[in-house]
């Protein structure tokens, strides 16, 4: 056999392989934006016909934000929490080793004075430095000040100074719709075998929140948040959705995700010694109930939103995204008696599978197909004009998918279609699917060298002042 | 070949999926003008029949509007308009609750017919009727009859509506009976804290319900019991000795007990000071959950007897027992010197708890005392 011959041989093995993997990627994409919109109309049908549960229902639930370096914006986040419309809950604050002004902020803002409190120590953690209280609000706020330990570690921390049965985690750069805490402990009401429920988390670059409640929301200015609010659009308001559908969820953002206590210290609460400790402490949560033969469930609400800032540069998203790769690549390897395993059933075949190939592994694949289509092009055994139309193909084919996610909004109950927002959708999904996702495919790609070095590392990027009256 | 061939397919479906999305947000924007238009049907039809009411309250309400009514109404967008003309109209006006009455026929077609539509229709007739109370009228038996049917669908938010409807016309009969209907699909049961706030919307005489649901206990599920005796809880303080005779019986389920126990927290009774002061100065850890409990319901009995023994589960090694204790000390008022055996003590944990206690005693009136001048958003004190 010539070299020609081996390279044709092993360009038909390439071209096969990349038929077989694309049509699963478009399946995948293809059903989760249909799945998700007609859920999202179906949604929005029952809220019109009063399917839901009023705000008489509710559990008592602890609100952790743990915090490192966040005196911008904990305030604002303080403040919002403050404005939700729910019976009973609480605010706890870790500031997990500031050495910006996150305490001193919170103190000020909130009168808060120290206090000696017991702390029932259920999960490990660095042990606190000082505790502050305030009940001169509606509900009791903590802050707790402990030594730098991660944001696991926080976390922890904020679980073991909890009262209450749920805790729902949240970032401190984020803000949570007035109504979100109520929407997110419905599925914990309707079916008691509930563990965890997530929430959708909206990019707030380019909203007006007064009082818990979005007053305007418009497309972001600059293009790298437009971007990314079609990206979140097509994974909150598509895949988690069809996830859902199956209880294969197995990631719910840390931005927003509320959980059983009781569940999650007997899984053994958050892992510090990974970066992705919301995927994690999921994936985990699977594992835990399906080797206890606990009956269980893993919800995601399309109705409780959280707004969240998502970076403005080009730089603080390179950071964020390895961050997160890294955070996936740890939780898949953690956790790869999953794959193939029949006792996981569709959290196995289905989500492990889809995270391993589509998310893990795609960087790698996708740059793969781009040294081997260069290959093909210098040994002449490449069709361009074929090339350019199959590209063209996904181009146009994936921008549909995104707009498809993007309109689905219609079918949310506070979001409005604007024209303008509309004409910048539709000029930017191709530009996102062609040119962004192949740099963030570079960044994913490298993201895990030398990660070792920066595993408790929270990856300091630039906060704005979040737009709140 | 056949990779594109699947592209544009799907591709298609995509494109259909945005042209629906786009035209459905067409479609919302002139929603409220359908509604309105279909709200200006109804309110003209019924104005009619008001006014001839209110010119002679012996005026029957015409066979001609009720099968109009019944017509329209049977469309889930017509009944949608109906639900907002009713929150404009003044419900305690003669004229209307005649109207209301007379209009029961045409509820009870309507029962049948939405108990054939999908849940979501059937659930939001459900939460009409619960919202728009009917009058007493013959028909109304036979629709809380059909509304029971209706407690065996899949739908949560069905189940929930009927039985909110049904504590809305005040029947303890056809309450107990949904009760019974709620626990016969084990794998399907509503969440106790639903039901409790169910029944506490009940518009009949508490007391007459109480006394016949107290009858039928046993027929109902374990999580219905424990709903109900939640229910007792909120609204009466006359069955001391009924809850005595669950909190003794230790063949009874612990979550009774428990709700028994809560019971004696809300209404004191002497009798049971020594089996809750028991269940506090029992150490074992199997049982901590009654100690626990038993803790904050001693909160509102006074004596020595209480505080000694508060102050001995202070060095339980449940925390949550050591919690609830010193919140318990803390509400019978006890000085710092009373307190001086725990606090100079050897028990670092109870010694912690309780200072915490104190100090968030006076983090509160701090807190109460700068808020009561200052700044009009707070409102202390948890």
């Amino acid at each position: 056999m010539s070299t020609r011959d081996a390279i044709q041989l092993f360009l038909l093995c390439v071209e096969f392989f990349f038929i077989i993997y694309m049509i699963g990627y478009s399946s995948f994409l293809f059903l989760s934006v249909t799945v998700g919109s007609s859920e999202l109309y179906a949604s929005r049908r029952r809220n019109q016909l009063k399917n839901e549960l009023g705000n008489d229902y509710y559990v008592p639930v602890s609100i952790l934000v743990p915090a490192h370096n966040e005196g911008v914006t904990i305030e604002a986040t303080v403040r919002s929490l403050l404005a939700l419309d729910y019976k009973l809950y609480e605010i706890i604050v870790v500031d997990d080793g500031s050495t910006d002004d996150t305490s001193e902020v919170l103190r000020e803002a909130f009168q808060m004075w120290p206090i000696d409190r017991p702390i029932q120590r259920r999960i490990p953690c660095q042990r606190e430095e000082e505790v502050y209280e305030t009940r001169a609000f509606k509900v009791p706020i903590t802050l707790v000040r402990k030594k730098n330990g991660g944001k696991a570690d926080a976390l922890n921390m904020g679980i073991n100074v909890s009262n209450y049965p749920y805790f729902l985690c949240i970032d401190a750069d984020s803000v949570l719709q007035y109504d979100s805490l109520e929407k997110i402990v419905h599925p914990v009401l309707e079916d008691p075998t509930v563990v965890a429920v997530g929430g959708a988390v909206r990019p707030c670059n380019g909203a007006e929140i007064e009082n818990g409640r979005v007053v305007r929301y418009r497309m972001p200015k600059k293009l790298l948040p437009c971007m990314q609010v079609l990206e979140y659009d097509r994974s909150f308001l598509a895949s988690r959705i069809l996830f859902d559908k199956f209880n294969g969820n197995i990631i719910i953002s840390g931005a927003f995700g509320l959980f059983q206590k009781s569940v999650v210290i007997a899984a053994g609460g958050y892992d510090n010694t990974t970066m992705g400790e919301d995927m994690e402490l999921v994936v985990k949560l699977h594992v835990f109930c399906r080797e206890n033969g606990r009956p269980y469930r893993i919800r995601y609400v399309t109705d409780a939103v959280c707004w969240t800032q998502v970076p403005e540069k080009l730089g603080d998203l390179v950071k964020q995204r390895r961050r997160w790769h890294i955070g996936l690549f740890q939780s898949m390897m953690r956790y790869r008696s999953i794959l193939a395993n029949p006792k996981y059933g569709a959290v196995s075949f289905v989500s492990y599978f889809y995270f391993l190939l589509y998310e893990l592994f795609s960087p790698y694949i996708e740059v793969f197909g781009v040294l081997t289509t260069l290959l093909a092009f210098a040994v002449d055994l490449i069709n361009v004009p074929f090339m350019v139309l199959f590209f063209a193909i996904y181009v146009v084919y994936s921008a549909i998918l995104s707009l498809t996610a993007f309109f689905a909004r219609v079918h949310t109950v506070d979001l409005k279609l604007y024209p303008a927002d509309v004409l910048k959708a539709v000029g930017l999904c191709a530009l996102e699917v062609s040119c962004l996702r192949f740099v963030l495919a570079w960044v994913r790609m490298s993201a895990l060298i030398g990660y070792r070095k920066k595993k408790n590392d929270w990856g300091r990027i630039e906060r704005q002042r979040i737009n709140i009256k | 070949m056949g990779a594109e061939i699947l592209l544009y397919g799907y591709g298609l479906v995509c494109l259909s999926m945005l042209v629906f999305n786009v035209l459905y947000a067409l479609h919302l924007r002139a929603g409220d003008r359908r509604l309105d238009r279909r709200m200006a049907d109804i309110r003209r039809q019924v104005s009619t029949e008001l006014n001839l009411i209110q010119a002679d309250s012996n005026q029957p309400v015409q066979v001609s509007h009720l099968t109009w009514m019944r017509r329209r109404l049977s469309r889930v967008n017509y009944l949608l308009a109906f639900d907002h003309l009713l929150n404009e109209l003044d419900s305690s006006d003669a004229a209307f609750q005649s109207y209301m009455r007379q209009m029961q026929p045409v509820f009870l077609h309507l029962s049948t017919v939405y108990w054939r539509r999908d849940d979501t229709q059937a659930a939001y007739y459900c939460h009409f009727l619960a919202r728009h109370r009917l009058p007493q009228n013959s028909e109304l038996d036979q629709i809380q009859r059909v509304l029971l049917s209706y407690l065996s669908k899949g739908s949560l938010y069905c189940r929930l509506n009927a039985l909110k409807a049904l504590c809305s016309f005040g029947s303890p009969q056809a309450l107990s009976d949904a009760l019974e209907e709620l626990g016969r699909d084990q794998s399907n049961q509503l969440h106790e804290k639903m039901i409790t706030e169910a029944l506490l919307t009940y518009t009949g005489s508490a007391d007459e319900l109480i006394e016949l649901l107290w009858q039928r206990l046993g027929r109902f599920t374990l999580q219905i019991q424990r709903a109900v005796l939640d229910y007792i809880r909120f609204k009466s303080g006359n069955y001391k000795r009924q809850m005595e005779l669950i909190l003794r019986d230790e063949g009874r389920d612990r979550e009774l007990r428990f709700a028994a126990i809560r019971y004696f927290g809300k209404y004191p009774d002497e009798s049971v000071r020594g089996l809750l002061l028991d269940f506090v100065r029992d150490r074992n850890d199997l049982r901590w959950e009654y100690a626990a409990i038993s803790a904050t319901s001693l909160a509102r009995y006074p004596g020595r007897d209480v505080v000694d023994a508060l102050m001995g589960a202070m060095h339980s090694p449940n925390w949550y027992v050591r919690y609830n204790a010193s919140a318990s000390l803390e509400a019978h008022g006890l000085s710092y010197e009373e307190m001086m055996d725990v606090l100079s003590g050897n028990d670092r944990y109870a010694r912690e708890m309780l200072n915490y206690r104190l100090e968030s005693k006076r983090l509160a009136k701090l807190s109460l005392s700068r808020s009561s001048g200052a700044r009009g958003e707070v409102t202390a004190g948890v």
